[in-house]
């Protein structure tokens, strides 16, 4: 298990647009991903699942990567932290 | 089961309903989000689309996902770009994790506030049809549109 921390940095957090956008990265791997913030570990590949999370500007959240897939934990990490609104 | 099952979706506001294909949001236009509608509202409530559970409220107020028993995740996002707005102008009244049947009171909204400022197109979108391996049909009669399992 690979894992990074992520500070969010867009102005509105992981909400509708953002989430989705994430959702379609996370999706591309056929590694399985989780997202985890204050002790919360989800499925990113599911919008709801990230929506749960409610996740705002600020917030650091922690991306883990099954097994050895350091490319597919790098790409995510770099994704999120420069997520648009 | 030699039958498919069938979920219908209603209108959770009084108001037209618009193709997904017309919003400027391509998250909404090009389906990335999931398949529905969107609505007009004509009035300032929202009310639950089904029977289910609130699987999650955005801390902003401004869209609200329901979880059938059959699995589908039904997704309602009252205006466009309305995150901006905060939370100011609506207001909630159900909290996560609690039981709704269709029809009952989910958010109040201001549309001086958000009309003033943003577009009141609200997508009714599900979210997660690949997953239940489910499909968006045409309405019948009241519904919004219906979900049919393949």
């Amino acid at each position: 298990m690979l894992t990074k921390v992520v500070t969010i940095r867009n102005q509105t957090g992981l909400h509708a647009r953002p989430a989705t956008l994430f959702v379609h990265e996370a999706r591309k791997t056929s590694s399985r991903v989780w997202l985890v913030k204050d002790g919360k570990r989800i499925d990113p590949k599911s919008i709801t699942s990230i929506l749960t999370l409610g996740i705002q500007r600020g917030d650091q959240v922690t991306i883990e990567v099954e097994e050895e897939d350091r490319e597919t934990l790098d790409h995510l990490a770099k994704f999120l932290e420069n997520l648009q609104d | 089961m030699f039958f498919k099952k069938r979920v219908a979706v209603y209108n959770p506001f009084e108001g037209k309903t618009v193709s997904l294909d017309s919003l400027p949001d391509p998250v909404f236009s090009q389906r990335m989000m999931g398949d529905g509608v969107a609505v007009v509202p004509d009035n300032n409530q929202c009310r639950s689309p089904v029977d289910g559970a609130v699987a999650t409220v955005f801390p902003t107020k401004h869209a609200i996902v329901i979880r059938t028993k059959e699995g589908l995740e039904v997704l309602i996002h009252i205006g466009l770009d309305t995150v901006q707005l905060q939370g100011e102008g609506f207001e909630l009244h159900v909290k996560a994790g609690q039981q709704v049947t269709k029809g009952q009171l989910l958010i109040t909204f201001d549309r001086e506030t958000i009309g003033e400022q943003k577009p009141l197109l609200s997508p009714v979108i599900v979210t997660n049809l690949a997953e239940i391996n489910g499909k968006v049909e045409p309405a019948k009669e009241s519904e919004l549109y219906r979900v049919v399992f393949k």
